[in-house]
């Protein structure tokens, strides 16, 4: 083996990688040359100042040991949410959802009612107040359409002193309603009168119960509804006299 | 623990921050507890937390802001530790220092894990995921670089006893 073969050979570290034939060359060669053998002596000195100088750039590193010690203890150093909190934290986020699905619900509950008495209310004011043309029936012939659409129902011919005038049949948010028209010459007043199913199914009551669902007034026009066993009915008229006839319809359906 | 003083001093010659490399070993650490199932009893354990380290600065390291802090970090305040020696030692350190974090750093994760932490070159290659062939090369420019710059003939930079220390430490390969 030549020097210049040698001295490509001489990282110690090289040593492991060497076949023994060649490792075997290379010590014939170190014990025959003293340039080659100064040369790795110069190669040790130089992976000692490396060592020495990594070593001395190096921190002490007892206070990271422990902080490792504490984290694989399972305390760590910061956590998001205190444990102990971990109970009424989650209660508190459930009651928040709770409370924003019954918000959601009465809302749109409301909602659905609201469009429910706008159309009711536009009924009455174009078929009522405004007199369009529209196929009434007489009183004598409310039974044979409370037959069609509310057969269950018991038409009283007379609330707070107003008379049952006429009625149709039509249509509320794409439901079929009976339309009772109940007044005298002063003042008319419109019952819409149709199955409980067909009410907004978000804003149904208990079963069996006559609960005042919706009471609002709309340009000077009240409306009223209530959800009676199996039935469902909107009132529509002067403010006063609308809320005073659900009322009484409330008792009587 | 075992190895952690090992870790640090990769990992501060690879972060440059001492902040940044004890958070780079305390999660080398932490995944390796984690993932110690998958730790072979026969193999050796520090070059398993070596892969795991090395595997977390590539993570790390691909991110650019982290390049950039390692790139503009500052340098690890050698003047306040007590270097034993005279104050040609000290310089000597300095250069030394130096010329390891000018390598480039491919040449610098093979001269860590080869010279200062004694591991073989098959664990190397294993833990880089290179061929023992790139390794060898890398290890061999990195010494001629060294040797290029560090000064010849600086005269003696350890005591006695800190060159017994040194090759203690060493594993035993000629």
């Amino acid at each position: 083996m030549r020097c210049h073969e040698a001295e490509a050979l001489l990282a110690p570290q090289f040593s492991e990688s060497l076949d023994p034939a060649t490792q075997r060359e290379l010590a014939l060669h170190l014990d025959s040359c003293a340039a080659c053998r100064a040369r790795l002596q110069q190669e040790y000195e130089l992976d000692r100042s490396i060592t020495a100088a990594v070593n001395l750039a190096t921190p002490a590193a007892d206070d990271l040991v422990a902080r490792i010690e504490q984290r694989l203890e399972g305390k760590p150093a910061r956590r998001f949410f205190p444990w102990q909190w971990r109970w009424p934290a989650l209660a508190g986020a459930a009651a928040v959802v709770l409370f924003c699905a019954i918000a959601l619900t009465r809302f749109t509950a409301t909602n659905s009612m609201h469009a429910l008495c706008l159309d009711a209310v536009d009924d009455h004011r174009s078929e009522v107040v405004l007199r369009e043309p529209r196929r009434w029936h007489s009183s004598s012939e409310i039974n044979d359409l409370v037959r069609r659409t509310v057969p269950e129902a018991q038409i009283p011919q007379t609330i707070a002193g107003l008379p049952l005038q006429k009625g149709r049949i039509c249509g509320l948010l794409q439901a079929q309603a009976l339309h009772l028209v109940y007044g005298n010459g002063a003042q008319q007043v419109s019952v819409f009168v149709m199955l409980r199913r067909d009410l907004p199914s978000d804003s149904l009551p208990l079963p069996n119960s006559a609960k005042r669902l919706h009471q609002e007034n709309d340009g000077g026009i009240g409306v009223a509804s209530f959800a009676g066993d199996g039935l469902g009915v909107v009132v529509v008229g002067n403010p006063d006299l609308a809320r005073n006839v659900a009322d009484q319809l409330t008792l009587s359906l | 623990m075992p190895h952690v003083r090992s870790l640090l001093r990769t990992a501060m010659r690879l972060c440059r921050r001492q902040e940044a490399a004890e958070d780079l070993v305390q999660e080398t650490m932490l995944r390796a507890w984690k993932g110690f199932s998958q730790f072979q009893p026969d193999s050796n354990c520090k070059a398993w937390l070596f892969a795991i380290l090395m595997n977390l600065w590539n993570e790390h390291h691909r991110k650019p802001w982290v390049r950039h802090e390692t790139a503009v970090g500052e340098e690890f305040d050698f003047d306040r530790q007590v270097v034993p020696g005279n104050f040609d030692d000290h310089v000597f350190m300095h250069e030394v220092l130096a010329c390891i974090d000018r390598l480039p750093e491919e040449q610098r994760c093979v001269l860590l894990l080869s010279v200062v932490e004694g591991l073989a070159l098959r664990e190397i290659a294993e833990i880089l995921k290179i061929p023992m062939g790139t390794v060898m090369s890398r290890l061999g420019r990195a010494r001629i670089t060294l040797r290029q710059h560090v000064r010849p003939n600086a005269g003696p930079i350890m005591s006695d006893r800190e060159r017994k220390l040194c090759d203690a430490m060493k594993p035993k390969r000629y």
